[in-house]
């Protein structure tokens, strides 16, 4: 899941005209790294819907914090930390709310998109519980390489951990989750 | 050789991106029209008026320049030399055409002369 390439234009740029004001160019970037952005928050969270509430935040705090952003050719980096604590931070909040209200856990239960593709949604619940199993460094490894599309190398450089571990950390992974899911999880994709 | 597991239920499909994309833009509407009214930093305006500012003087000490010179140079007799002309001090003068430094007692003479 690479940035998707709208527009042509450098972050950079985009990132200079966003703070001036202008929304097509932030419209733009939030188009090129909305993919990433909810990896990075599905990483964190099991919920799709706060996943979702996670994502639309970071861009709205992105975007005030803009200024603050040292270097624009770097955003992408820079947004998905915001992205990152974000969903920490509704984690924290989630976990706490857990607690108080254990006795309604099973309404908790209930699909939040009984409209949408049932195999999918329970595809996706299966994923995330599954993902849950994992420490949060397989985790992040495992969404960053089979979802996001990153190499080993740019993970280590991105977490600052030597490569063989990120590799060691990923074979750990798939195994994990391929032994809860089964053939579901199998894409048949050669390793890159 | 490992394969990848498949992940793309996790993946936003396109109703959900579309959604989220309006949602953002909805409520960073109020952040860019403020972006887009304020006052630009004055590093901005600063760096922004410098590069005119500097092409501007740039012009003016060009005009200045010439102006003075041919008004300096205006009532010049023909045949005068240039440092004449732009009223060189003579002891200087030789030093520059004799192409030697002056001594302590060069500068002291010079000044004696200049105070008479």
């Amino acid at each position: 899941m690479r940035p998707v390439d709208i527009g042509g234009e450098s972050d950079a740029r985009l990132v200079r005209r966003a703070r001036e004001g202008d929304g097509s160019s932030f419209e733009i970037l939030v188009r090129r790294y909305l993919n990433m952005a909810y990896a990075v928050a599905l990483a964190e969270l099991a919920d799709a819907r706060d996943a979702e509430d996670a994502v639309q935040d970071s861009f709205i705090t992105a975007l005030e914090r803009l200024d603050e952003c040292r270097d624009p050719a770097a955003f992408a980096g820079w947004l998905r930390r915001i992205v990152r604590n974000r969903a920490r931070s509704v984690r924290r909040r989630e976990k706490i709310r857990e607690t108080d209200s254990l006795e309604s856990a099973g309404s908790a239960a209930t699909p939040r998109d009984p409209g949408g593709d049932l195999s999918r949604s329970e595809l996706r619940r299966s994923l995330q519980a599954a993902l849950g199993t994992l420490t949060e460094v397989q985790r992040r490894v495992v969404l960053m390489h089979d979802l996001e599309g990153y190499r080993h190398r740019e993970i280590a450089l991105e977490l600052d951990i030597p490569e063989g571990t990120v590799r060691s950390h990923l074979f750990f992974a798939r195994r994990a989750l391929r032994e809860q899911l089964g053939d579901a999880g199998n894409r048949g994709q050669s390793d890159g | 050789m490992d394969e990848r597991i498949d992940l793309t239920a996790l993946e936003a499909d396109e109703a959900q991106r579309e959604l989220m994309v309006a949602a953002v833009m909805l409520r960073a509407r109020g952040e860019l029209e403020r972006r887009g009214g304020e006052d630009v930093s004055p590093i901005a305006v600063l760096s922004d008026w410098m590069r005119p500012a500097l092409a501007a003087a740039a012009v003016i000490a060009a005009v200045c320049m010439s102006v003075l010179t041919q008004r300096e140079l205006a009532h010049v007799e023909p045949g005068t030399g240039l440092t004449d002309a732009l009223e060189v001090p003579a002891p200087m003068n030789e030093w520059l055409i004799s192409d030697r430094s002056p001594t302590v007692a060069d500068l002291l003479i010079a000044m004696d002369r200049g105070a008479n």
